[in-house]
């Protein structure tokens, strides 16, 4: 009994925490404890944000100049693969260039080729020339017929040790004997200061239709026969003239034009002793 | 000396320019012509005294890119530089408008020899058409040009006649 009066306190301590933890498992001091433990959290957060806030104000400028070099060195590589697929989707092109130029070479096994690319055109706008990257030293000689997958480009009308200049069928000085494909119609295709060819000295006795094919005829010696050089856009038939002619549309786009093939094994015949 | 000197390197560079890019861009049939430019521009700057000899290498440059017949290029660059060299006595500062004025007599001269060239020694060309489609736009793109031609060539000039002024 005396030992109860001594400790009255700690009993009453005891059962009363016993009632808050009886009170706390049965669900009913959870609102006052959110009450109590909410400004304790904001306060936390409070200080954890701006802790983090001094300790980014010290170390972010550290990030910063890593992400920069790393963003740089990012940047370059970049840089560098987009050459890559420059010079890749490049070579592709050439690829598809150099395999039709291969297969128009194979479909012609008779006659020996030598390949060369386009490096200019002539500076002058009266002359339609270009520019081909080989020379003497590669087999080339003056008067040999330069070719395309798609058609007759002209003939070589210059020639040094690595380069030669070529003469293309729409130069106003370009001259080649030819035909109608399917028809036995010759003429000749014309070049013209603009560009434009057209096929003249026709016969008035023949006629002939848009959309005809029109290819060398290989008369004169100069260009081997057979080569397509157009098909024709508009006919020109007076009937007070000796000869009908017509606008052709040339095969070959010469504005574009970035390989050749100079055809090596033809050699041109020189008629004009034979001339009266 | 270094204004001789520096003549054929830059003429080679220019015509190179010439053939692969101004060769290529067209207004109808017309095209630039940017070593007539280059001597007009270089001509015309008061400190350069050698003109001459970007006028020959000018020439010789042409010469071998272009199909005209050797003399042609001769003629046509020639006579321009005379043209300067006859301003140059009249005019003691050479202003951008008279790089225009020479450009179109330049272009003009050019075009006009060209095609007397070729119709006497190749094939009658017909000469409306040969104003519409090549004289007429070939001179608007010589125009376009002459004003980035002019104040390059013009500090170019001055850069390197300067040196001669020192000496």
């Amino acid at each position: 009994m005396n030992m109860l009066r001594n400790n009255w306190r700690r009993i009453v301590l005891f059962l009363i925490a016993i009632g808050m933890v009886m009170l706390a498992l049965s669900g009913y001091l959870t609102s006052t404890m959110e009450s109590l433990i909410d400004p304790v959290i904001q306060l936390q957060t409070w200080v954890s944000e701006r802790v983090q806030i001094i300790y980014e104000f010290f170390t972010i400028p550290r990030d910063v100049v890593s992400l920069r070099s790393e963003n740089q060195s990012l940047q370059n590589q970049v840089s560098l693969l987009q050459t890559q697929i420059i010079q890749l989707e490049q070579d592709l092109r050439e690829a598809d260039i150099l395999y039709s130029l291969l297969g128009f070479a194979r479909g012609r096994p008779e006659e020996t080729y030598i390949a060369a690319k386009v490096i200019g055109r002539d500076p002058s706008p009266f002359l339609q020339y270009i520019l081909i990257d080989k020379g003497s030293d590669d087999g080339i000689a003056y008067n040999m017929p330069v070719v395309t997958e798609k058609g007759l480009v002209g003939r070589v009308d210059a020639v040094t040790a690595s380069a030669a200049r070529v003469q293309l069928i729409t130069d106003n000085a370009a001259l080649v004997n030819s035909k109608i494909v399917g028809e036995d119609i010759d003429g000749v295709v014309r070049g013209s200061v603009t560009s434009d060819i057209t096929i003249e000295m026709v016969s008035q006795e023949y006629t002939i239709e848009p959309g005809q094919t029109v290819q060398t005829s290989g008369l004169g010696g100069n260009y081997p026969a057979d080569i397509t050089i157009g098909t024709i856009l508009n006919v020109n038939k007076l009937e007070n003239e000796l000869f009908q002619s017509a606008s052709l549309q040339p095969s070959e786009d010469f504005m574009n034009l970035t390989a050749v093939l100079v055809v090596a094994n033809f050699r041109p015949s020189n008629i004009a002793p034979l001339m009266p | 000396m270094l204004e001789v000197l520096s003549a054929f390197p830059v003429m080679v560079i220019a015509g190179i320019f010439q053939a692969t890019v101004f060769s290529r861009i067209h207004i109808l049939n017309g095209s630039a012509d940017l070593i007539l430019l280059i001597i007009i521009a270089w001509s015309l700057n008061p400190n350069t005294s050698f003109s001459w000899s970007w006028a020959v290498s000018g020439a010789i440059i042409m010469t071998y890119l272009s199909a005209i017949p050797f003399y042609g290029y001769f003629l046509i660059y020639g006579i321009v530089w005379l043209f300067i060299l006859f301003l140059k006595t009249f005019f003691w500062q050479m202003p951008l408008i008279l790089m225009l004025l020479v450009t179109i007599f330049g272009s003009l001269i050019s075009a006009g020899i060209s095609y007397g060239i070729l119709n006497f020694s190749v094939n009658t060309i017909d000469f409306n058409l040969a104003l519409t489609q090549i004289i007429i736009p070939s001179l608007t793109l010589n125009l376009l040009l002459a004003i980035p031609v002019y104040g390059l060539l013009n500090d170019l000039a001055s850069a390197i006649c300067r040196r001669k002024d020192v000496e």
